[in-house]
Protein backbone atom coordinates (compact mmCIF):
# COMPACT_ATOMS: atom_id res chain seq x y z
CA UNK A 1 0.00 0.00 0.00
CA UNK A 2 1.49 3.35 -1.07
CA UNK A 3 0.88 6.17 1.39
CA UNK A 4 2.41 8.87 -0.79
CA UNK A 5 2.43 8.62 -4.54
CA UNK A 6 3.89 11.41 -6.62
CA UNK A 7 3.32 11.18 -10.34
CA UNK A 8 5.18 13.33 -12.93
CA UNK A 9 4.93 16.36 -10.72
CA UNK A 10 5.76 19.65 -12.39
CA UNK A 11 5.97 23.12 -11.01
CA UNK A 12 7.19 26.41 -12.35
CA UNK A 13 8.04 29.45 -10.28
CA UNK A 14 7.91 32.45 -12.59
CA UNK A 15 9.26 31.09 -15.85
CA UNK A 16 11.66 28.65 -14.19
CA UNK A 17 10.78 25.00 -13.97
CA UNK A 18 11.57 23.91 -10.42
CA UNK A 19 10.04 20.43 -10.47
CA UNK A 20 10.41 18.71 -13.81
CA UNK A 21 8.20 15.65 -13.77
CA UNK A 22 9.07 14.08 -10.45
CA UNK A 23 8.04 10.57 -9.44
CA UNK A 24 8.23 9.00 -6.00
CA UNK A 25 6.27 6.50 -3.92
CA UNK A 26 6.46 5.98 -0.19
CA UNK A 27 4.93 2.96 1.51
CA UNK A 28 2.84 3.21 4.64
CA UNK A 29 5.07 3.49 7.70
CA UNK A 30 8.20 3.93 5.62
CA UNK A 31 10.83 6.67 6.07
CA UNK A 32 12.22 7.97 2.80
CA UNK A 33 15.00 10.53 3.01
CA UNK A 34 15.69 12.97 0.22
CA UNK A 35 19.16 14.34 -0.40
CA UNK A 36 20.20 16.68 -3.15
CA UNK A 37 22.01 19.90 -3.86
CA UNK A 38 20.73 23.22 -2.62
CA UNK A 39 18.14 24.60 -5.00
CA UNK A 40 17.20 21.22 -6.45
CA UNK A 41 13.62 21.69 -5.31
CA UNK A 42 13.41 19.62 -2.13
CA UNK A 43 11.50 22.19 -0.08
CA UNK A 44 9.28 23.01 -3.01
CA UNK A 45 8.38 19.32 -3.32
CA UNK A 46 7.34 19.09 0.34
CA UNK A 47 5.30 22.28 0.06
CA UNK A 48 3.41 20.81 -2.89
CA UNK A 49 2.50 17.72 -0.90
CA UNK A 50 0.61 19.59 1.83
CA UNK A 51 -0.45 22.21 -0.72
CA UNK A 52 1.25 25.18 0.87
CA UNK A 53 2.10 25.83 -2.73
CA UNK A 54 0.29 24.82 -5.90
CA UNK A 55 1.78 22.49 -8.50
CA UNK A 56 1.14 22.87 -12.22
CA UNK A 57 0.66 19.30 -13.43
CA UNK A 58 1.02 15.68 -12.44
CA UNK A 59 -0.53 14.50 -9.21
CA UNK A 60 0.13 13.66 -5.60
CA UNK A 61 -1.91 10.93 -3.94
CA UNK A 62 -2.14 10.58 -0.20
CA UNK A 63 -3.63 7.23 0.79
CA UNK A 64 -4.77 6.84 -2.82
CA UNK A 65 -6.60 10.16 -3.03
CA UNK A 66 -5.34 13.21 -4.90
CA UNK A 67 -4.34 16.06 -2.59
CA UNK A 68 -6.57 18.27 -4.71
CA UNK A 69 -9.57 16.23 -3.65
CA UNK A 70 -8.96 16.92 0.03
CA UNK A 71 -10.13 20.01 1.81
CA UNK A 72 -6.75 21.74 2.11
CA UNK A 73 -7.25 22.44 5.82
CA UNK A 74 -7.93 18.78 6.50
CA UNK A 75 -5.09 17.64 4.27
CA UNK A 76 -2.65 19.67 6.36
CA UNK A 77 -3.76 17.93 9.52
CA UNK A 78 -3.24 14.53 7.90
CA UNK A 79 0.07 15.61 6.41
CA UNK A 80 2.14 17.40 9.06
CA UNK A 81 5.28 19.38 8.33
CA UNK A 82 8.28 20.51 10.36
CA UNK A 83 10.59 23.15 8.92
CA UNK A 84 14.27 23.79 9.38
CA UNK A 85 13.62 26.82 11.59
CA UNK A 86 10.76 26.48 14.06
CA UNK A 87 8.42 29.47 14.25
CA UNK A 88 6.80 29.85 17.63
CA UNK A 89 3.46 31.61 17.99
CA UNK A 90 2.93 34.17 20.74
CA UNK A 91 1.88 32.57 24.01
CA UNK A 92 2.98 29.62 26.08
CA UNK A 93 4.43 26.32 24.96
CA UNK A 94 1.07 24.79 25.80
CA UNK A 95 -0.71 27.31 23.55
CA UNK A 96 1.66 26.38 20.76
CA UNK A 97 1.16 22.66 21.13
CA UNK A 98 -2.60 23.11 21.36
CA UNK A 99 -2.79 25.45 18.34
CA UNK A 100 -4.06 22.91 15.82
CA UNK A 101 -6.28 21.14 18.36
CA UNK A 102 -8.00 24.35 19.38
CA UNK A 103 -8.69 25.43 15.79
CA UNK A 104 -11.84 23.37 15.67
CA UNK A 105 -13.06 25.13 18.81
CA UNK A 106 -12.53 28.73 17.70
CA UNK A 107 -15.58 30.74 18.73
CA UNK A 108 -17.26 27.75 20.37
CA UNK A 109 -18.06 26.80 23.90
CA UNK A 110 -15.99 23.73 24.72
CA UNK A 111 -17.37 21.06 27.02
CA UNK A 112 -15.47 20.25 30.14
CA UNK A 113 -14.75 16.65 29.20
CA UNK A 114 -13.25 17.69 25.91
CA UNK A 115 -11.08 20.25 27.66
CA UNK A 116 -9.78 17.63 30.06
CA UNK A 117 -9.19 15.26 27.18
CA UNK A 118 -7.19 17.93 25.34
CA UNK A 119 -5.15 18.75 28.45
CA UNK A 120 -4.23 15.08 28.71
CA UNK A 121 -3.15 14.88 25.11
CA UNK A 122 -1.03 18.00 25.43
CA UNK A 123 0.72 16.62 28.51
CA UNK A 124 1.27 13.27 26.83
CA UNK A 125 2.83 14.67 23.68
CA UNK A 126 4.89 17.16 25.70
CA UNK A 127 6.29 14.26 27.68
CA UNK A 128 7.03 12.33 24.52
CA UNK A 129 9.08 15.16 23.03
CA UNK A 130 10.67 16.05 26.37
CA UNK A 131 9.25 19.49 27.07
CA UNK A 132 6.80 18.67 29.83
CA UNK A 133 8.64 21.02 32.20
CA UNK A 134 8.27 24.01 29.89
CA UNK A 135 4.53 23.94 29.24
CA UNK A 136 3.82 27.33 30.79
CA UNK A 137 6.98 29.01 29.46
CA UNK A 138 6.78 31.62 26.76
CA UNK A 139 7.46 29.69 23.57
CA UNK A 140 9.47 32.35 21.75
CA UNK A 141 11.99 32.40 24.60
CA UNK A 142 12.97 28.73 24.28
CA UNK A 143 16.22 27.62 22.68
CA UNK A 144 16.05 26.54 19.03
CA UNK A 145 16.34 22.90 20.03
CA UNK A 146 13.45 23.22 22.47
CA UNK A 147 11.41 25.14 19.91
CA UNK A 148 11.96 22.36 17.41
CA UNK A 149 10.54 19.91 19.95
CA UNK A 150 7.49 22.15 20.31
CA UNK A 151 7.12 22.29 16.52
CA UNK A 152 7.25 18.51 16.45
CA UNK A 153 4.68 18.18 19.23
CA UNK A 154 2.43 20.75 17.56
CA UNK A 155 2.30 18.65 14.41
CA UNK A 156 2.16 15.22 16.07
CA UNK A 157 -0.74 16.07 18.35
CA UNK A 158 -2.96 16.23 15.25
CA UNK A 159 -2.19 12.52 14.69
CA UNK A 160 -0.94 12.92 11.12
CA UNK A 161 -0.60 9.90 8.83
CA UNK A 162 2.32 11.54 7.03
CA UNK A 163 5.11 13.77 8.27
CA UNK A 164 7.16 15.98 5.99
CA UNK A 165 10.46 17.01 7.53
CA UNK A 166 12.46 19.76 5.87
CA UNK A 167 15.96 19.58 7.35
CA UNK A 168 14.51 19.42 10.87
CA UNK A 169 17.89 19.10 12.59
CA UNK A 170 20.14 21.30 10.48
CA UNK A 171 19.72 24.42 12.62
CA UNK A 172 20.77 22.54 15.74
CA UNK A 173 24.11 21.93 17.43
CA UNK A 174 25.52 18.38 17.07
CA UNK A 175 24.25 17.21 20.46
CA UNK A 176 20.73 18.45 19.82
CA UNK A 177 20.87 17.21 16.28
CA UNK A 178 21.48 13.68 17.47
CA UNK A 179 18.84 13.95 20.20
CA UNK A 180 16.13 15.27 17.92
CA UNK A 181 17.00 12.84 15.16
CA UNK A 182 16.58 9.93 17.56
CA UNK A 183 13.45 11.43 19.01
CA UNK A 184 11.82 11.79 15.59
CA UNK A 185 12.80 8.26 14.64
CA UNK A 186 11.37 6.81 17.83
CA UNK A 187 8.12 8.76 17.59
CA UNK A 188 7.32 8.18 13.93
CA UNK A 189 8.16 4.50 14.14
CA UNK A 190 6.04 3.97 17.25
CA UNK A 191 3.11 5.83 15.72
CA UNK A 192 3.49 4.21 12.30
CA UNK A 193 3.76 7.55 10.54
CA UNK A 194 4.95 7.67 6.95
CA UNK A 195 7.82 10.11 6.57
CA UNK A 196 9.48 12.10 3.83
CA UNK A 197 12.63 13.54 5.35
CA UNK A 198 14.72 16.11 3.50
CA UNK A 199 18.28 16.49 4.69
CA UNK A 200 21.50 17.87 3.29
CA UNK A 201 23.41 15.53 5.57
CA UNK A 202 24.11 12.39 3.58
CA UNK A 203 25.19 10.47 6.67
CA UNK A 204 21.86 11.29 8.29
CA UNK A 205 20.00 10.24 5.15
CA UNK A 206 21.68 6.84 5.35
CA UNK A 207 21.10 6.51 9.08
CA UNK A 208 17.42 7.28 9.22
CA UNK A 209 16.08 6.35 5.79
CA UNK A 210 14.49 3.00 5.04
CA UNK A 211 15.16 4.18 1.52
CA UNK A 212 17.04 7.18 0.22
CA UNK A 213 16.05 9.31 -2.76
CA UNK A 214 18.54 11.47 -4.56
CA UNK A 215 17.14 14.63 -6.04
CA UNK A 216 18.76 16.70 -8.75
CA UNK A 217 17.45 19.62 -10.73
CA UNK A 218 13.80 19.02 -10.06
CA UNK A 219 13.81 15.24 -10.45
CA UNK A 220 14.33 12.20 -8.27
CA UNK A 221 17.18 10.50 -10.10
CA UNK A 222 17.49 7.47 -7.88
CA UNK A 223 15.76 5.80 -4.94
CA UNK A 224 17.06 2.76 -3.12
CA UNK A 225 17.88 1.27 0.25
CA UNK A 226 20.99 2.93 1.73
CA UNK A 227 23.14 -0.19 1.32
CA UNK A 228 22.60 -0.24 -2.42
CA UNK A 229 23.33 3.38 -3.21
CA UNK A 230 26.64 4.19 -4.83
CA UNK A 231 27.49 6.97 -2.40
CA UNK A 232 30.62 8.10 -4.22
CA UNK A 233 28.30 9.34 -6.93
CA UNK A 234 25.90 11.07 -4.58
CA UNK A 235 28.59 13.03 -2.78
CA UNK A 236 29.68 14.89 -5.89
CA UNK B 1 -4.45 93.08 -10.33
CA UNK B 2 -3.38 94.35 -6.94
CA UNK B 3 -4.97 91.19 -5.52
CA UNK B 4 -3.06 88.82 -7.76
CA UNK B 5 0.23 90.58 -7.04
CA UNK B 6 -0.40 90.40 -3.33
CA UNK B 7 -1.18 86.68 -3.58
CA UNK B 8 1.94 85.96 -5.56
CA UNK B 9 4.12 87.74 -3.02
CA UNK B 10 2.54 85.72 -0.24
CA UNK B 11 3.11 82.49 -2.15
CA UNK B 12 6.74 83.38 -2.76
CA UNK B 13 7.27 84.20 0.91
CA UNK B 14 5.66 80.97 2.05
CA UNK B 15 7.89 79.09 -0.35
CA UNK B 16 10.90 80.02 1.76
CA UNK B 17 9.77 77.11 3.95
CA UNK B 18 10.38 74.86 0.96
CA UNK B 19 14.06 75.73 1.26
CA UNK B 20 13.97 74.58 4.88
CA UNK B 21 12.52 71.25 3.78
CA UNK B 22 15.13 70.77 1.07
CA UNK B 23 17.99 71.82 3.32
CA UNK B 24 17.05 69.51 6.16
CA UNK B 25 16.34 66.59 3.88
CA UNK B 26 19.71 67.11 2.22
CA UNK B 27 21.72 67.58 5.40
CA UNK B 28 20.14 64.67 7.23
CA UNK B 29 20.04 62.50 4.09
CA UNK B 30 16.34 61.82 4.50
CA UNK B 31 16.07 61.51 0.75
CA UNK B 32 12.69 63.08 0.17
CA UNK B 33 13.79 66.05 -1.96
CA UNK B 34 12.82 64.48 -5.25
CA UNK B 35 9.56 63.13 -3.90
CA UNK B 36 8.77 66.40 -2.23
CA UNK B 37 9.56 68.64 -5.20
CA UNK B 38 7.48 66.59 -7.60
CA UNK B 39 4.63 66.52 -5.09
CA UNK B 40 4.91 70.25 -4.44
CA UNK B 41 4.88 71.21 -8.11
CA UNK B 42 1.95 68.87 -8.74
CA UNK B 43 0.12 70.38 -5.79
CA UNK B 44 0.81 73.88 -7.06
CA UNK B 45 -0.45 73.21 -10.57
CA UNK B 46 -3.49 71.33 -9.30
CA UNK B 47 -4.56 74.14 -7.00
CA UNK B 48 -3.99 76.80 -9.64
CA UNK B 49 -6.20 74.85 -12.01
CA UNK B 50 -8.77 74.14 -9.35
CA UNK B 51 -9.32 77.70 -8.11
CA UNK B 52 -10.94 79.10 -11.24
CA UNK B 53 -12.95 75.91 -11.74
CA UNK B 54 -14.29 76.12 -8.20
CA UNK B 55 -15.07 79.81 -8.61
CA UNK B 56 -17.14 78.94 -11.66
CA UNK B 57 -18.87 75.87 -10.23
CA UNK B 58 -19.82 77.53 -6.94
CA UNK B 59 -21.86 80.16 -8.71
CA UNK B 60 -23.38 77.90 -11.35
CA UNK B 61 -27.05 76.93 -11.02
CA UNK B 62 -26.29 73.46 -12.41
CA UNK B 63 -23.32 72.89 -10.10
CA UNK B 64 -24.22 69.25 -9.45
CA UNK B 65 -23.63 68.52 -13.13
CA UNK B 66 -20.05 69.63 -12.59
CA UNK B 67 -19.73 68.11 -9.14
CA UNK B 68 -20.18 64.55 -10.42
CA UNK B 69 -17.11 64.50 -12.69
CA UNK B 70 -15.12 66.42 -10.08
CA UNK B 71 -15.86 63.76 -7.48
CA UNK B 72 -15.17 61.02 -10.00
CA UNK B 73 -11.76 62.53 -10.68
CA UNK B 74 -11.09 62.71 -6.94
CA UNK B 75 -11.96 59.03 -6.61
CA UNK B 76 -9.72 57.99 -9.49
CA UNK B 77 -6.80 60.12 -8.39
CA UNK B 78 -7.05 58.98 -4.79
CA UNK B 79 -7.28 55.36 -5.93
CA UNK B 80 -4.33 55.78 -8.24
CA UNK B 81 -2.13 57.50 -5.65
CA UNK B 82 -2.85 54.92 -2.99
CA UNK B 83 -2.39 52.08 -5.47
CA UNK B 84 1.14 53.30 -6.21
CA UNK B 85 2.02 52.85 -2.54
CA UNK B 86 0.41 49.44 -2.34
CA UNK B 87 2.14 48.32 -5.52
CA UNK B 88 5.49 49.38 -4.11
CA UNK B 89 4.69 46.95 -1.28
CA UNK B 90 4.09 44.17 -3.76
CA UNK B 91 0.37 44.22 -4.47
CA UNK B 92 -0.21 44.05 -8.21
CA UNK B 93 -3.19 45.77 -9.83
CA UNK B 94 -3.74 47.54 -6.53
CA UNK B 95 -5.95 50.16 -8.15
CA UNK B 96 -8.70 47.55 -8.35
CA UNK B 97 -8.62 47.46 -4.56
CA UNK B 98 -7.86 51.05 -3.62
CA UNK B 99 -10.35 52.87 -5.85
CA UNK B 100 -13.48 51.02 -4.74
CA UNK B 101 -12.42 50.98 -1.08
CA UNK B 102 -11.75 54.71 -1.01
CA UNK B 103 -14.87 55.57 -3.01
CA UNK B 104 -17.22 53.52 -0.88
CA UNK B 105 -15.67 54.83 2.35
CA UNK B 106 -15.69 58.48 1.32
CA UNK B 107 -19.11 58.52 -0.30
CA UNK B 108 -20.76 56.66 2.55
CA UNK B 109 -19.80 59.20 5.19
CA UNK B 110 -20.37 62.17 2.94
CA UNK B 111 -23.86 60.93 2.07
CA UNK B 112 -24.61 60.24 5.72
CA UNK B 113 -23.83 63.83 6.68
CA UNK B 114 -25.94 65.27 3.88
CA UNK B 115 -28.87 62.93 4.51
CA UNK B 116 -28.73 63.84 8.21
CA UNK B 117 -28.72 67.48 7.12
CA UNK B 118 -25.52 68.24 9.01
CA UNK B 119 -24.13 69.78 5.90
CA UNK B 120 -26.26 71.60 3.33
CA UNK B 121 -26.43 70.42 -0.24
CA UNK B 122 -24.43 73.29 -1.63
CA UNK B 123 -21.36 73.08 -3.85
CA UNK B 124 -19.17 75.12 -1.50
CA UNK B 125 -19.83 72.45 1.15
CA UNK B 126 -20.07 69.27 -0.88
CA UNK B 127 -17.00 69.70 -3.04
CA UNK B 128 -14.40 70.65 -0.43
CA UNK B 129 -15.81 68.08 1.99
CA UNK B 130 -15.65 65.41 -0.67
CA UNK B 131 -12.04 66.43 -1.12
CA UNK B 132 -11.36 65.93 2.58
CA UNK B 133 -13.16 62.61 2.70
CA UNK B 134 -11.36 61.25 -0.37
CA UNK B 135 -8.02 62.65 0.71
CA UNK B 136 -8.22 61.11 4.15
CA UNK B 137 -9.59 57.82 2.85
CA UNK B 138 -6.66 57.76 0.43
CA UNK B 139 -4.16 58.16 3.25
CA UNK B 140 -5.84 55.54 5.39
CA UNK B 141 -5.92 53.17 2.44
CA UNK B 142 -2.20 53.65 1.74
CA UNK B 143 -1.24 53.28 5.39
CA UNK B 144 -3.43 50.22 5.90
CA UNK B 145 -2.19 48.41 2.83
CA UNK B 146 1.52 49.18 3.25
CA UNK B 147 1.43 48.05 6.85
CA UNK B 148 -0.66 44.97 6.12
CA UNK B 149 1.53 43.86 3.22
CA UNK B 150 4.64 44.56 5.26
CA UNK B 151 3.35 42.47 8.16
CA UNK B 152 2.43 39.62 5.83
CA UNK B 153 5.85 39.68 4.18
CA UNK B 154 7.68 39.76 7.50
CA UNK B 155 5.52 37.00 8.92
CA UNK B 156 5.41 34.66 5.94
CA UNK B 157 6.96 31.82 7.92
CA UNK B 158 4.59 32.27 10.81
CA UNK B 159 1.54 32.43 8.55
CA UNK B 160 2.63 29.29 6.72
CA UNK B 161 3.34 27.53 10.01
CA UNK B 162 -0.26 28.26 11.03
CA UNK B 163 -1.65 27.18 7.66
CA UNK B 164 0.39 23.98 7.95
CA UNK B 165 -1.48 23.15 11.16
CA UNK B 166 -4.82 23.50 9.43
CA UNK B 167 -5.59 27.15 10.18
CA UNK B 168 -7.72 28.97 7.62
CA UNK B 169 -6.13 31.84 5.73
CA UNK B 170 -8.51 34.32 7.39
CA UNK B 171 -7.38 33.28 10.82
CA UNK B 172 -3.67 33.52 10.09
CA UNK B 173 -3.80 37.20 9.08
CA UNK B 174 -6.46 38.43 11.48
CA UNK B 175 -3.86 39.77 13.87
CA UNK B 176 -1.99 41.64 11.11
CA UNK B 177 -5.18 43.13 9.71
CA UNK B 178 -6.06 44.50 13.10
CA UNK B 179 -2.58 45.96 13.53
CA UNK B 180 -2.68 47.57 10.09
CA UNK B 181 -6.09 49.19 10.48
CA UNK B 182 -5.35 50.43 13.96
CA UNK B 183 -2.03 51.86 12.90
CA UNK B 184 -3.52 53.62 9.89
CA UNK B 185 -6.10 55.35 12.06
CA UNK B 186 -3.62 56.62 14.65
CA UNK B 187 -3.02 60.04 13.03
CA UNK B 188 -6.77 60.65 12.78
CA UNK B 189 -7.46 59.57 16.33
CA UNK B 190 -4.58 61.59 17.72
CA UNK B 191 -5.72 64.67 15.82
CA UNK B 192 -9.16 64.19 17.28
CA UNK B 193 -7.75 63.77 20.77
CA UNK B 194 -5.75 66.99 20.61
CA UNK B 195 -8.38 68.87 18.66
CA UNK B 196 -8.34 72.50 19.69
CA UNK B 197 -5.39 72.00 22.03
CA UNK B 198 -2.51 71.55 19.65
CA UNK B 199 -4.25 71.20 16.42
CA UNK B 200 -6.81 73.60 14.97
CA UNK B 201 -7.51 71.82 11.72
CA UNK B 202 -8.11 73.13 8.24
CA UNK B 203 -11.81 73.66 8.19
CA UNK B 204 -11.95 75.40 11.51
CA UNK B 205 -8.93 77.52 10.72
CA UNK B 206 -10.53 78.52 7.46
CA UNK B 207 -13.87 79.34 9.03
CA UNK B 208 -12.27 81.30 11.87
CA UNK B 209 -10.16 83.23 9.41
CA UNK B 210 -13.30 83.97 7.41
CA UNK B 211 -14.96 85.37 10.56
CA UNK B 212 -17.51 82.62 11.37
CA UNK B 213 -18.59 82.20 15.01
CA UNK B 214 -16.17 79.81 16.79
CA UNK B 215 -18.99 77.57 18.06
CA UNK B 216 -20.38 77.06 14.55
CA UNK B 217 -16.89 76.39 13.27
CA UNK B 218 -16.36 73.89 16.10
CA UNK B 219 -19.53 71.94 15.29
CA UNK B 220 -18.57 71.69 11.64
CA UNK B 221 -15.08 70.65 12.53
CA UNK B 222 -16.25 67.84 14.78
CA UNK B 223 -18.75 66.63 12.21
CA UNK B 224 -16.03 66.62 9.62
CA UNK B 225 -13.75 64.65 11.87
CA UNK B 226 -16.41 62.04 12.38
CA UNK B 227 -16.94 61.97 8.65
CA UNK B 228 -13.30 61.47 7.76
CA UNK B 229 -12.65 58.90 10.46
CA UNK B 230 -15.74 56.88 9.59
CA UNK B 231 -14.85 57.01 5.90
CA UNK B 232 -11.32 55.99 6.85
CA UNK B 233 -12.35 52.98 8.86
CA UNK B 234 -14.77 51.81 6.18
CA UNK B 235 -12.04 52.20 3.57
CA UNK B 236 -9.56 50.28 5.72
CA UNK B 237 -11.95 47.38 6.29
CA UNK B 238 -12.88 47.07 2.63
CA UNK B 239 -9.28 47.34 1.47
CA UNK B 240 -8.25 44.65 3.96
CA UNK B 241 -11.03 42.38 2.78
CA UNK B 242 -10.07 42.70 -0.88
CA UNK B 243 -6.39 42.27 -0.10
CA UNK B 244 -6.98 39.04 1.78
CA UNK B 245 -8.60 37.60 -1.31
CA UNK B 246 -5.49 38.55 -3.29
CA UNK B 247 -2.73 37.29 -1.01
CA UNK B 248 -4.36 33.89 -0.55
CA UNK B 249 -5.67 31.38 -3.03
CA UNK B 250 -9.01 29.68 -2.33
CA UNK B 251 -6.95 26.65 -1.22
CA UNK B 252 -5.52 28.71 1.66
CA UNK B 253 -2.12 29.17 0.06
CA UNK B 254 -0.15 32.33 0.68
CA UNK B 255 0.97 33.69 -2.69
CA UNK B 256 4.26 35.47 -3.30
CA UNK B 257 3.97 39.21 -2.84
N1 LIG C 1 8.96 31.76 -3.79
C1 LIG C 1 9.96 31.60 -4.67
N2 LIG C 1 10.23 32.54 -5.59
C2 LIG C 1 11.22 32.38 -6.48
N3 LIG C 1 12.01 31.32 -6.53
C3 LIG C 1 11.80 30.35 -5.62
C4 LIG C 1 10.77 30.43 -4.65
N4 LIG C 1 10.80 29.31 -3.91
C5 LIG C 1 11.79 28.57 -4.39
N5 LIG C 1 12.41 29.18 -5.43
C6 LIG C 1 13.56 28.65 -6.21
O1 LIG C 1 13.29 27.32 -6.52
C7 LIG C 1 14.46 26.54 -6.43
C8 LIG C 1 14.22 25.36 -5.52
O2 LIG C 1 14.02 25.86 -4.20
P1 LIG C 1 13.88 24.90 -2.96
O3 LIG C 1 13.74 25.75 -1.77
O4 LIG C 1 12.81 23.92 -3.23
O5 LIG C 1 15.29 24.17 -2.98
P2 LIG C 1 15.90 23.18 -1.91
O6 LIG C 1 16.26 21.94 -2.65
O7 LIG C 1 14.99 23.02 -0.76
O8 LIG C 1 17.23 23.94 -1.48
P3 LIG C 1 17.94 24.01 -0.05
O9 LIG C 1 18.71 22.73 0.11
O10 LIG C 1 18.87 25.18 -0.17
O11 LIG C 1 16.89 24.21 0.99
C9 LIG C 1 15.55 27.46 -5.93
O12 LIG C 1 16.36 27.83 -7.02
C10 LIG C 1 14.82 28.65 -5.40
O13 LIG C 1 15.55 29.82 -5.61
MG1 LIG D 1 15.06 23.67 1.29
Amino acid sequence: MQMIEIISLKKKIGSREILKGLNLSVKKGEIVTIVGPSGSGKSTLLRCINRLTEFDSGDILINGVSVREYNPLELRRIVGIVFQLPVMFDGSVEDNIAYGLRLSNVGKEVEKEKMIEMEKEIKKIAREVGIEDFLSNEATKLSIGEQQRVALARALILKPKVMLLDEPTSALDPKNEENIENLILKLVKSKGITVLWVTHDVAQARRVGDRVSVMKEGRIILTDIPEKIAWEEVYV
Amino acid sequence: MQDIMENLVKLASASSLVLVIILISHLRKIGIVKDFLSAASRGFIQLMLLSPILAYVFFSSIWFVYATPIIAVMALLAGYTSAKRAEASGLSKAILITTPSITIGALFSLSALTILKVIPIKPEFIIPLAGMAFGNAMNICSLTLTRLLGEIKNNRDKIEAMLALGASSDLTVKEFERIAAKWALIPNIDNLRTLGLIFIPGTMTGMLMAGIAPITAAVYQLSIFFMIISSGIITAVIAIHFTRARVFTPAHQLVDI
